[in-house]
């Protein structure tokens, strides 16, 4: 009998063992084996911020939008480099669905979209409580509306979608549905939200954030919804106004350098770390793009840069030559070794004919962007190193020239140039401060340019000030149509409820 | 007296009797010769049919039998000869004429986990055998195959690397993301490395070509199974063989730029804006990459042994350089096979063993590429430039020396093999034809990389010296057990196989890199002393991933009197790649067979020796992709900034998929194999159709809903169908002459028949992405189109400003909507011609392979007949035929050309020598030239480009250019 039962048995085991197929895993986690304790949630909710951190990488939403712009071109270089038509597509407004940064813009909002539908999914499963648990899960939904924000911004239509178990199709909704949303998500969460930055919340959502998002999303309101909303645009700017958290620093620069972490005056920024977040897909690279060769000297960069962007000719002038941001922000004339000695021959060229743009410029041809400086000390390897400044997406400056413009729309400009923060941005820069005759929307218009240059908003303020369609430098005129992108093609053929937007 | 009477009576009756039996009993004698060229058969077997009465031919040819009655049959039998019966009746002498079986008949031919002869195969199956090989010398086995068989396309797209590896197509790609190689089985190892093997040990290669045939390696057999076996201990006196060879290769085809005369007036009359890259000198970069490489092989096999107890163990040296300086490999193997047999011919074992090392130093293909636009007029060095170390540097993007590339770089890899298998097989004695047969094996590979680049290599100038260590350790773990049982009864045949196999694979990759050195000297073996390491940028990895595969299958094979064939077979697999709910699948296959000439009516019909019809039709499924699809894993992804310290954020994987299921292939298959004359003309036809369901792809989907905006699943059908043709025919067949020629045609249609259904709707996918200065798709994937179809605005010449005229183009750009069809990259027909020739001592031979038809793309023409690139990089020489053109790079059907072509793959002239003594049985030396010359129109390098993957015919601009051998061979036989 017993000898039977063994036989079973044994038998029973070799044919187990003879047909088990169950995958062993070694390297990573299976998903049901993770979000056991506060440490794993806080690392998938962390993720949320990681997919912040694409926007300073080589083809993002945010070299798509310098390209549509009066402030930066990549033209044809000496060496026959860039002369990719995508450059070209862009900064005429020839863009169609197949453009790559198209693409890759649209792909920074709505990859941002899902993984915080994903993480709010998954977090809420999970029945782990910690302290501050509501409180970053507020914060992934202000991220999520952050992204949604810059999606409508873009493309106007969106799919839309807040469910990650709901697998179907999203619907596609126009930008008065968004906007209520938005408003709706910012409204809900803003209290949970740390109130005041602190260090130990560097980099993380804050109130000063929500209401910075909400006052940008009033002043398009008249551009998305035909219903203009200064007056909710001013009051969102008084809340972070007064929250006292924030200033205007003594120097431009400080906001912009490689350890900036200290300033008071950016809101909300993308942390970068030349050694956390150096990867193909996560660095900022910006001296990449940029810079020359011959400015490796300048800024003891080991890296080859690949001497693509510049300013536009036409934007350079519009610094008056006394603005001390002019020689923050570009490199132009004669320059230095890391020492301050000259470079023989080196001298930068900022202005130059529109015609080089597609015929190719001279070597040193164009102003080169240096305001987020470059760090010396010689780590800047490559195209997947990261440099260490961080970005800041929300600058208290712009919040101050928003909540003037809001005033000035309103007809109230004698307010706008009575307040103090504004004053001090003209100061600083080495410029009178503007009287009330002064302040006129064109006015707001070119100094948001100078005050703002390459931080990723001009797009959508040539949009609300109404000239984005104007002819400037190489560009000629453009179709209203143009204000938003097209839908990528890949985006319409993997979702059948998407329809391109029109004049596509 | 009335005993004796009764006696007498029954003596006389007795002797009556044997009388009357001696009357009817009657002795037939006769003469046995061969049909073919009538000379007498000594060691025939004669006998009468249903008795133990035989007898043998003698020396004459002659035979003399009793027989017994008129109904008696007398039955005559030899090996290589087609048994023939004869009715006796009146006659007393019966001459006969046997017929051939060309040993084509009677050739074993290897079938999945067991053997038949040719004339019962009823799939479609090609056999070759060591005369039909190529000859040369190649990077690995699957060389022996480029030519010879119809269907199966061998490319080699490396040209002259010795590293480099075949790429092998069966009729087709019949997947989108799953492997598209044929599966390749090396003496009974499923899965086995082709680079442990010494290609001149090859004895046999079977390849399974059909759906029939294939089914019973179920989800192993898409795309084919190619089965080698090398040479087996042989019992017998003990035999020594060398084999040596040495080989030089000279370039034949690689991608022409001026010369520096030819820039600086290219410069001077178009583009004088340019004249500041003028810097004199004259340099031909890609001379200074190479040398003429001298390689040599070597290999030594000893084998002997009795019945009982015999062993083959072969020696194997190799010392290959490639063109490229520093390019090079060598390879030692050891290999030995021993078969022994016991308790009386109950057990049988068979063990193989084999150890090997390679070491190689591996190409740097980009170095090539950089040698090709690197400005000839710049000098090499630059002693002045201490930061590039002495030479000369431009720093521009992607524009590096190459002659610094190759010198400041070190690369070192060894890899270290080792297998044992064992097949013990237990001969059930009584029961005639049963066997039980276990096979285990185990193969193991140790593979370590070691790279460094010094402080002066020029994609890292400022980064002090990189190094890089890494390392791989797989294992394969395989069990067979089969039952076989085969016998034959009245005319009834039957040969069935039951089994059960496991096979089990594991990796683990770990690597490190460090970089910041204070001395070049140490390479990679101080990679702790790096800076990088403290500063948090030196980089560690490690990764380890195992998965399994079992089945349970049979067939059975079935033939009555040698004329009616069938084969059934069925296989239950299962592989823990798949979700969990889909692990297993069913895989049967039928086939049948008809041997037409052995029935009556053709059996007067002469010139027909050998005509056989076949039908197939099997299922066969695909798990060739990477582990873990169908799991939710969780990876870890970006880094965070919370509470003042970054920490680590984990994402999953990718969307998962539980219901990742099989791709299943079914095939049917018609062939006819036939030899006529005697089998001087002898050959098949087959056609096949092959429709792959549940197509496995990466299908875009939108995000949000999903996290990623790719999911791997199965939509969709893909199928292929053809032709094949082989001729081959034996023109003069005489005592000093003897030249055979073959023909093989095959064309195989692709249709991408649907990738759409009510969950994924997208029907078009823009593949073939082409860099920067192109900046385009050049193919697309669509429903109803084949695989590999170019799509691209129409060019209709140069206008006058030297700008390219596109058809439907607006401001200069065409439309994606208004892009045409331009033509697919696969071939219309492939052809290969074959010849050899045996003239008394020398045999000579040659083979010519055509591809026509399909499309390649000239990515070299281009990206660099143009003068834009001009100035910092060099163009084409080619442009000079044109210099109309001044315009920029436009995505067009300018650079889509014809890939037709005819090579001269392989050319041999041997002499063997007679020998007269007790020490050297042979000794044969012998002159191959390879990939001697190619005819084509194609204007880029090498028309034979790679045609797997999802972006067949476009040229790469990293290539190792193509080369011609030349070798000396020489085969001794002790």
């Amino acid at each position: 009998m017993k000898i039977k039962y063994l036989t079973i048995i044994l038998g029973a085991a070799t044919v187990m063992g003879c047909t088990d197929l169950t995958e062993e895993v070694y390297s990573e986690i299976p998903a049901d084996n993770f979000f056991k304790n506060e440490k794993e949630l806080i690392s998938n909710v962390g993720r949320a911020y990681t997919k912040l951190q694409a926007y300073g990488t080589e083809q993002s939403l945010w070299t798509l939008n310098l390209q549509v712009t009066d402030e930066c071109a990549a033209p044809v270089n000496a060496n026959g480099s860039w002369t990719e038509e995508r450059y070209q597509e862009l900064q005429y407004h020839n863009f169609n669905q197949s453009n790559k940064l198209v693409r890759k813009g649209w792909e920074y909002c709505f990859d941002g979209v899902a993984s915080c539908n994903e993480i709010l999914y998954t977090t809420a499963q999970s029945a782990i409580e910690f302290e501050g648990k509501d409180k970053i899960l507020a914060e992934v939904k202000l991220l999520r509306a952050y992204f949604y924000f810059m999606g409508v911004d873009g493309w106007g239509n969106v799919p839309f979608s807040e469910d990650y178990s709901d697998p179907s199709y999203p619907e596609q909704k126009d930008r008065n549905f968004m906007f209520s949303w938005i408003e709706n998500e910012i409204l809900e969460n803003v209290d949970k939200l740390e109130q005041n930055p602190t260090p130990e919340y560097y980099g993380r959502v804050t109130q000063g954030m929500a209401y910075t998002l909400l006052a940008k999303l009033y002043m398009m309101s008249q551009e998305w919804t035909g219903t203009p909303r200064w007056e909710e645009a001013e009051a969102a700017c008084k809340k972070v106004i007064d929250s006292g958290a924030y200033l205007i620093e003594d120097n431009y620069s400080d906001n912009f350098k490689p350890y900036n972490e200290g300033s008071r005056e950016n809101i909300f920024t993308i942390v970068y770390n030349t050694i956390y977040t150096t990867s193909d897909h996560n660095a900022f690279i910006i001296y990449m793009l940029v810079l020359h060769p011959s400015s490796c000297a300048t800024f003891n960069i080991p890296a080859t840069p690949w001497d693509g962007f510049v300013c536009q000719p036409d934007f350079f002038a519009k610094y008056d030559p006394a603005d001390t941001r002019r020689s923050d922000t570009w490199l132009s004339g004669q320059q230095y070794d890391v020492t301050g000695k000259p470079i023989d021959g080196f001298v930068i060229t900022p202005l130059f004919e529109e015609s080089k743009y597609r015929n190719g410029r001279d070597t040193y041809d164009g102003a080169k962007l240096r305001k987020w400086s470059y760090q010396t000390d010689g780590l800047l390897l490559g195209g997947q190193t990261s440099m260490e400044n961080d970005f800041a997406i929300f600058r208290y400056s712009d919040l101050i020239l928003m909540y003037a413009e809001s005033l000035v729309r309103q007809g109230r400009a004698a307010e706008a140039a009575g307040l103090e923060e504004l004053a001090k941005i003209r100061t600083r820069a080495g410029l009178a401060p503007y009287s009330a005759g002064q302040l006129s929307l064109d006015e707001l218009y070119d100094e948001r340019g100078r005050e703002l240059a390459w931080e990723g908003w001009r797009r959508q303020d040539m949009i609300r000030f109404g000239k984005f369609n104007d002819p400037w430098w190489a560009k000629k005129a453009s179709a209203q149509n143009k204000k938003i992108y097209p839908i990528p093609r890949e985006a319409l053929a993997s979702n059948p409820n998407l329809v391109q937007n029109p004049g596509y | 007296m009335k005993n004796i009477k009764i006696y007498s009576l029954f003596i006389v009756f007795l002797f009556a009797a044997t009388q009357t039996v001696h009357a009817q009993e009657r002795n037939i004698t006769g003469n046995v010769r061969a049909s073919g060229n009538g000379s007498p058969l000594i060691g025939v077997t004669v006998y009468i049919q249903g008795t133990t009465v035989s007898t043998v031919t003698d020396a004459q040819g002659n035979y003399s039998i009793q027989v017994d009655a008129p109904e008696d049959i007398l039955v005559f039998s030899s090996l290589g000869f087609e048994e023939t019966r004869t009715v006796a009746g009146d006659r007393t002498v019966i001459d006969v004429l046997l017929i051939e079986t060309a040993l084509d008949l009677e050739e074993m031919v290897i079938i999945g986990y067991g053997k038949t002869t040719k004339k019962e195969v009823t799939g479609s199956i090609a056999s070759l055998k060591p005369e039909d090989f190529n000859h040369g010398t190649f990077t690995t086995a699957a060389g022996l195959l480029q030519g010879k068989v119809a269907g199966l396309t061998v490319v080699n797209a490396s040209g002259g690397d010795p590293n480099g590896n075949f790429e092998i197509l069966l009729r087709g790609t019949n997947s989108l993301s799953a492997g598209q190689g044929p599966l390749i089985i090396i003496d009974g190892v499923v899965g086995a490395d082709i680079r442990n093997i010494n290609y001149q040990e090859v004895e046999s290669i079977d390849v399974l070509k059909d759906g029939s045939a294939a089914a019973i390696y179920g989800t192993r057999g898409t795309n084919g199974v190619v089965i080698i076996t090398t040479k087996r201990a042989q019992a017998g006196t003990t035999q020594v063989e060398y084999d040596g060879q040495v080989s030089v290769q000279t370039v034949q085809s690689r991608a022409i730029p001026l010369t520096a005369k030819e820039f600086t007036e290219v410069i001077n009359q178009y583009k004088p804006a340019a004249s500041g890259s003028l810097y004199g000198a004259e340099t031909d970069w890609f001379r200074e990459l190479t040398r003429t490489p001298i390689s040599h092989k070597h290999s030594l096999a000893l084998s002997g042994g009795s019945e009982k107890f015999s062993h083959r163990t072969v020696l194997n040296i190799e010392d290959n350089q490639g063109i490229q300086k520093k390019n090079e490999s060598q390879k030692f193997l050891i290999k030995t096979n021993i078969k022994q047999s016991a308790l009386q011919g109950w057990l049988d074992f068979d063990y193989n063993i084999f150890g090997s090392k390679r070491k190689y130093s591996p190409a740097n293909y980009s170095a090539f590429e950089q040698a090709f636009y690197h400005n000839p007029t710049e000098p090499i060095y630059d002693p002045e430039n201490e930061v590039s170390g002495g030479y000369y540097r431009i720093a521009e993007m992607a524009y590096y020396n190459p002659v610094a590339m190759i010198n400041e770089q070190i690369q070192e890899r060894e890899a270290d093999d080792f297998g044992a298998s064992v097949r013990a097989t237990l001969n059930v004695l009584p029961i005639e034809g049963l066997k039980w047969d276990n096979f285990v094996s185990y193969n193991q590979q140790r593979y370590q990389s070691n790279s460094y680049r010094t402080r002066y290599y020029p994609s890292s100038i400022g980064q002090d010296g990189v190094a890089s260590i890494s390392n791989e350790y797989t294992n394969d773990i395989q069990y067979e057990s089969t039952v076989n049982y085969s016998n034959t009864f009245n005319k009834h045949s039957i040969q069935a196989v039951l089994g059960y196999a496991y096979q089990r694979q594991t990796g683990e990759y770990g690597s490190m890199g460090n970089q910041g050195f204070d001395t070049d000297d140490w390479l990679t073996h101080n990679i702790g002393a790096g800076t990088s390491l403290k500063e948090g940028l030196a980089s560690m990895y490690s990764y380890k991933e195992s998965n399994t595969y079992i089945a349970f299958f049979g067939r059975v094979m079935y033939n009555y009197d040698e004329k009616y064939l069938a084969s059934v077979s069925l296989r239950r697999d299962g592989s823990s790649r798949f979700g969990k709910d889909n692990k297993w699948g069913w895989f049967p296959a039928v086939s049948l067979g008809w041997r037409l000439d052995r029935e009556e009516w053709l059996q007067d019909v002469e010139w027909i020796s050998d005509l056989k019809l076949r039908a197939g039709y099997g299922v066969t499924g695909n798990q060739d992709f990477s582990n873990y699809k169908s799991l939710m894993l969780m990876k870890v992804s970006g880094k965070f900034f919370y509470n003042n310290e970054w920490i680590n954020t984990y994402a999953p994987a990718s969307n998962p998929n539980y219901n990742l299921a099989w791709e299943k292939k079914a095939e049917y298959n018609v062939g006819i194999d036939y030899g006529l004359f005697d089998f001087r003309l002898r050959g098949s036809i087959d056609y096949y159709y092959r429709l792959t369901s549940n197509l496995l792809y990466t299908y875009s989907v939108p995000t949000p809903p999903y996290v990623y905006d790719e999911l791997f699943t199965n939509v969709g059908k893909i199928s292929n169908q053809g032709i094949e043709v082989t001729i081959s025919a034996d023109v003069f067949k005489e005592e000093d002459l003897y030249w055979n020629t073959y023909l093989t045609f095959s064309k195989n249609m692709n249709k991408l028949i649907a990738f759409t259904n009510e969950e994924f709707q997208n029907g078009s996918y823009h593949v073939g992405w082409l860099p920067t200065p192109v900046g385009a798709y050049a193919q697309r994937l669509e429903e109803g189109k084949s695989l590999g179809s170019f799509y691209g605005p129409v060019w209709q010449g140069i206008d006058e400003n030297g700008n390219d005229i596109l058809k439907n183009a607006i401001g200069g750009i065409v439309s994606e909507s208004m892009w045409e069809n331009l033509g697919c990259a696969y071939p219309d027909f492939q052809l290969n011609w074959g010849n050899s020739f045996n003239y008394k001592n020398f045999d000579f031979s040659f083979m010519f392979r055509a591809s026509i038809g399909g499309k390649v793309f000239n990515r070299y023409a281009a990206e660099y007949q143009n003068i834009t690139a001009l100035g910092l990089k060099n163009i084409m020489a080619s442009w000079m035929d044109n210099t109309a053109f001044t315009g920029n790079v436009k995505y067009s059907s300018k650079y889509l050309e014809d890939a037709t072509y005819v090579k001269l793959d392989n050319i041999t002239l041997g002499y063997t020598f007679d020998l007269d003594n007790d020490y050297m049985k042979k000794l044969r030396v012998n002159l191959t030239g390879q990939n001697v010359f190619c005819i084509t129109g194609y204007s880029g390098v090498d028309p034979e480009v790679s045609l797997s993957g999802l972006a067949p015919g476009i040229e790469s601009l990293s290539y190792y250019p193509r080369t011609t051998v030349i070798t000396l061979g020489v085969n001794l036989v002790f």
